[in-house]
């Protein structure tokens, strides 16, 4: 596709986005609330729908829709936003245990699980920052969210027998001095042991190449031409940028095409190269207020819905543009999140617009409680 | 949890999330900054470094003219194709599109492109035609290389000497190693872009070099007495079956060489290896040709005199300090010192070297330029050995005044001939008259004499010749005698150092012929050597009629600067006259008027406006157009080639622009 085309395309679904944005603005959080329930079947059907109609080559990540292609994983993580809200407003108990989180967790769990499949695992781990952080607003106490996310740091340190042991042994302290339930404890002690034990295992069983492009972001250099090129091209865009930038429309790494996917997972580096240091940390300021309003509405609206809402949606962005921009720095794998606003595709500006709609409804109603 | 108590654990709740969007934010822009500012220069460099590529632009090699501009090396542009598989989208319509301007098999097209990549040689050589076909029809995947190659438009001719270029242009041999620096220019340079895919664009906005091309060169050889002597010295080793030979003119007066032939040689063309300059690599012992040396220093030391008389020993002569007699291929008993160097008696130049002594052998072989380089521009020049006389044995002095236990170049003998000749000089021989910079200035301009030293005075040179004109009229170079003009020559049988082993060889020669002409203000000196002739190999016998030959060629050719004073020494004037007439482009007097003495032609006088048509015949096509369009007259020819008949005739009478057909030797 001419990149001039893809211009025009994203005004076409820019357009769109306002129009869905202001439509999304007059929808009453009473009803929001009322169809978040069906919206959530709705986009987990959405889901499914490709492994029923997969061809040879694997589930596709996009319905076509007359002509037009849609990814139905844009609109799921706001089903998934509307629904945990409902489930976290609804409530009259707290989220004390991990039974009081069982609940949501499955609600996020199910769509996260279908896109992973797709397989697309950046969005799954949006999934689960979403769920994390409806759950820390909710009112969910830290030890149990970090109990929780606690077999993800085995993951991660069992490399390192010490490091990992170590761990163990702190979170044994922890347990014993905080005393949680049973349930907590078993679920605790298993996971981090499972995933302390089977992951070298599991990770010598990969091959070698499936290894490298997972540790590339690390050491680029080690594959200069196959897996570490997306990341030191994009490195070299962005540093080359310098402080000033080359110029709009100027950068040599986008124009000679050796900044990959430079309209949608990159576009950033394409900020950095053509406005420089100054260019992005302008960007990064906008996206700090922006992120930072969204909060002022979590904030201010009285009523639990909405706030939890907007605090979904915060979280998001949030994932959004801190997993983009770090993957164009090279501190995070590639994972291929687009960054809201900026990257090409018409599925997520939509969805994002409409995400905008809905603060602005919470926003609107922030006075407003419902019984 | 009531909602008070989750509005204040909110607030702390907010602070924290707030604060991890902060922290975030922070650690990206740290790290942006890094890569930004503090990195920004490796990364700039990197970028630059995969985006652009240099594009070298050769600089064009000087050309290699003769004395008289003809290009003797010259560049010429050669078109290669490559291809470019990664830019072929449709193998077919590809194959399709190329085989319709390129015949090729298109299977071994389809599997140079499965081979990938973005340069895969086809074809080394295509013609200039095909290549512009392929330019102008832009099938993406095909790509035209232009290079110069050098081309020596004369072959073989003065090979030795030119040299020879590498693939790269490099000079790897004789005058084009010598000159490298200053032929081959300095190349320039492009920067082009290169996109991801290895496509590249010239951008203009990036720096660009203009490559400065090459100096030419023009020698002292003159293509014409090349030809001549090339061709002598072939009919020579042709019926003497020599293993090599070497035939050196040179000016004698300004120590210019006019041509230096060699065999054996090779095409430059086909061949890449560039020809032996045995002329000025090659060293051997000169045998009789030295004695020369002998003769002026016994001249110069006054311890000599021509009709002196010395006695010969009647062919065998014992010493003290040899085992074995020395003798003479033929017994004499007395003779006039003149005559010992005409009839190159072993026993009396023995005897005379005798009064001489080592010291001064040594020195006049010395002052003569022997066992030294003689700074001739030619790389690798051998200097010869001369031993100094402490290493001498008792007899060492002996064997040196007649040639042996030394040894020299052909070019050094050429330039003692040359000192003999220009009455007492030694000069500097050169190859290269002037270099000239591409924007026309002169970087370097040789002219007249550059000499070294005075090695004896005028009147010994002038003795020299004398005994020199005795050896061709009544001497061992008899075979040189032009009947004519008297030459001044010497010539020299030497036997040949066993190959690896001591001592000399029994059937293994070097015969040598050197000398100059006219014998008084001589004009050109010439030098043959031939060695390891079969059958016939006295010097006097071999390389004499060598040295006539072309001696006598050179003369008719016009090729010599003469002028009516020469003429006029010359021994009989008709006869000159007469071979003159036949000779191939008009002869001498067309050139230079008829000697003193006999009355010009006078033509009648010719109608205004009118003018005669000149004699064509003989002249190669080249020399003719020449003619014609000097004369305002339209060439007509048949082909290339010497002319063969003409119409008009020549002498008669026409207007300008008449068009003059003529027939040619080729055929078209």
């Amino acid at each position: 596709m001419a990149i001039s085309d893809a211009y025009q395309k994203q005004l076409v679904w820019a357009f769109m986005g306002i129009f869905a944005m202001w439509l999304t603005m007059r929808i009453p959080l009473r009803v929001l609330e009322k169809v978040a329930g069906p919206v959530y079947l709705l986009s987990l059907g959405f889901l499914v729908l490709p492994f029923l109609f997969s061809s040879s080559s694997g589930p596709d990540r996009w319905i076509h829709l007359g002509g037009q292609q849609l990814q139905p994983s844009e609109f799921a993580k706001l089903g998934v936003i509307l629904f945990l809200a409902r489930t976290l407003a609804v409530r009259r108990r707290g989220l004390e245990s991990f039974r009081d989180l069982a609940w949501p967790c499955a609600v996020a769990a199910i769509p996260c699980l279908l896109v992973v499949l797709q397989p697309n695992l950046g969005t799954g781990i949006v999934f689960g920052a979403i769920l994390v952080a409806m759950l820390f607003w909710g009112g969910a106490p830290p030890l149990l969210l970090f109990l929780l996310l606690s077999p993800l740091v085995s993951l991660l340190l069992s490399f390192s027998f010490a490091l990992w042991s170590t761990f163990i042994v702190g979170i044994g302290i922890l347990l014993w001095l905080a005393k949680p339930s049973w349930m907590e404890t078993i679920y605790t002690v298993t996971m981090n042991v499972i995933m302390g034990v089977v992951t070298l295992p599991l990770w010598n069983t990969l091959e070698e190449y499936q290894q490298k492009r997972l540790l590339v972001f690390l050491e680029p250099e080690a594959d200069p031409r196959g897996a570490g090129w997306h990341i030191l091209q994009s490195q070299v865009a962005v540093g080359s940028g310098g402080l000033l930038g080359q110029g709009f429309l100027q950068g040599s790494q986008k124009r000679l095409a050796f900044l990959p996917e430079q309209h949608t997972d990159f576009i950033f580096s394409v900020v950095g190269e053509e406005m420089g240091f100054v260019g992005v940390a302008v960007a990064l300021v906008l996206f700090s207020l922006f992120l930072n309003e969204g909060i002022r509405i979590a904030q201010s609206s009285s009523d639990a819905f909405g706030s939890t809402v907007a605090f979904g949606l915060v979280a998001l962005f949030a994932t959004h543009m801190a997993v983009n921009v770090a993957m164009t720095v090279g501190m995070m794998p590639i994972t291929g999140l687009p960054l809201p606003f900026f990257s090409y595709g018409g599925s997520f500006l939509l969805a994002s617009f409409i995400a905008v709609g809905l603060l602005q409804r919470v926003w609107r109603e922030r006075f407003m409680r419902r019984i | 949890m009531d909602s008070a108590r989750l509005q204040r654990s909110r607030q702390l709740r907010l602070r924290a999330f707030l604060a991890a969007v902060l922290l975030a934010g922070a650690g990206l822009g740290w790290s942006l900054f890094g890569i930004q500012v503090v990195r920004h220069e490796g990364f700039e460099a990197r970028a630059q470094s995969q985006q652009e590529r240099r594009i070298e632009i050769g600089a064009s090699r000087g050309t290699i003219y003769d004395r008289n501009g003809v290009p003797l090396a010259v560049n010429r542009e050669r078109y290669s194709l490559y291809l470019i598989p990664r830019h072929v989208k449709d193998p077919g319509a590809f194959v399709r599109a190329f085989t319709e301007i390129v015949p090729h098999p298109p299977d071994d097209l389809r599997a140079r492109l499965g081979r990938g990549g973005f340069y895969v040689p086809l074809r080394r050589t295509v013609d200039r035609a095909t290549a512009r076909r392929l330019q102008e029809a832009r099938i993406p995947g095909v790509g035209v290389e232009t290079t110069r190659v050098r081309h020596y438009p004369h072959g073989r001719l003065a090979s030795a000497v030119i040299g020879q270029v590498d693939l790269d242009n490099h000079g790897i041999g004789g005058l084009e190693l010598q000159y490298d620096d200053l032929l081959r220019g300095e190349s320039g340079w492009a920067v082009h872009q290169r996109d991801a895919e290895g496509r590249e664009y010239p951008n203009f906005a990036l720096p660009v070099a203009q490559p400065v091309d090459g100096h030419d060169v023009m020698l002292t050889l003159d293509v014409g007495l090349q030809e001549i002597a090339e061709e002598a010295l072939q009919e020579a080793m042709a019926s003497t079956l020599s293993r090599t030979g070497s035939l050196v003119v040179a000016d004698p007066r300004t120590g210019e060489v006019l041509a230096m032939a060699n065999r054996p040689d090779a095409d430059p063309n086909t061949v890449r290896r560039p020809a032996r300059n045995h002329a000025a690599v090659d060293v051997f012992e000169p045998g009789s040709t030295f004695k020369l040396v002998t003769l002026a220093g016994l001249y110069e030391q006054g311890l000599a005199r021509p009709e002196e008389e010395i006695f010969c020993e009647n062919g065998t002569y014992n010493f003290s300090g040899r085992r074995k007699p020395i003798r003479d291929v033929h017994p004499y008993g007395l003779l006039t010192v003149e005559d010992v160097i005409g009839k190159s008696s072993n026993i009396c130049t023995i005897k005379l070297a005798q009064r001489l002594g080592d010291e001064r052998m040594f020195d006049y072989a010395r002052r003569f330029g022997f066992g030294v380089p003689t700074g001739i521009d030619f790389p690798g020049e051998a200097r010869g050995v001369l031993r100094l006389p402490r290493e001498w044995s008792g007899l060492s002095a002996y064997s040196i005044a007649m040639g042996y236990e030394v040894s020299v170049t052909a070019v050094q003998l050429t330039m003692m001939f040359a000192a003999i000749a220009n009455g007492g000089d030694l000069l500097q021989p050169y190859l290269v008259r002037r270099i000239t910079a591409p924007e026309g200035r002169e970087v370097l301009r040789r002219e007249g004499p550059r000499r070294i030293r005075r090695v004896i005075s005028g009147p010994t040179a002038e003795l020299v010749s004398r005994a020199l004109v005795r050896v061709v009229q009544d001497g061992t170079g008899t075979s040189a005698d032009l009947g004519l003009l008297q030459v001044a020559g010497k010539s020299g049988t030497a036997y040949k150092i066993r190959e690896g082993g001591k001592g000399y060889a029994a059937d293994r020669y070097t015969s040598t012929f050197g000398g100059f002409f006219p014998a008084h203000d001589p004009r050109l000196v010439v030098f043959v050597r031939l060695d390891d002739p079969r059958g016939e190999y006295y010097g006097g016998l071999v390389a004499g009629p060598v040295f006539k030959k072309a001696v006598e060629t050179t003369l008719f050719t016009k090729r010599v600067p003469v002028d009516s004073s020469f003429l006029a020494r010359i021994r009989d004037p008709q006869r000159v006259v007469q071979l003159a007439s036949t000779a191939s482009d008009g002869g001498l007097e067309v050139a230079y008027g008829p000697p003193p003495g006999r009355p010009e032609v006078v033509h009648a006088p010719l109608p205004p406006g009118s003018l005669r048509v000149p004699d064509f015949t003989d002249m190669s096509l080249r020399e003719a157009l020449i003619v014609a369009s000097q004369r305002h007259l339209e060439l007509r020819f048949s082909g290339p080639g010497a002319v063969l008949r003409q119409q008009p005739a020549p002498g008669a009478v026409v207007g300008p622009g008449t068009v003059v057909q003529v027939v040619n030797a080729v055929a078209p």
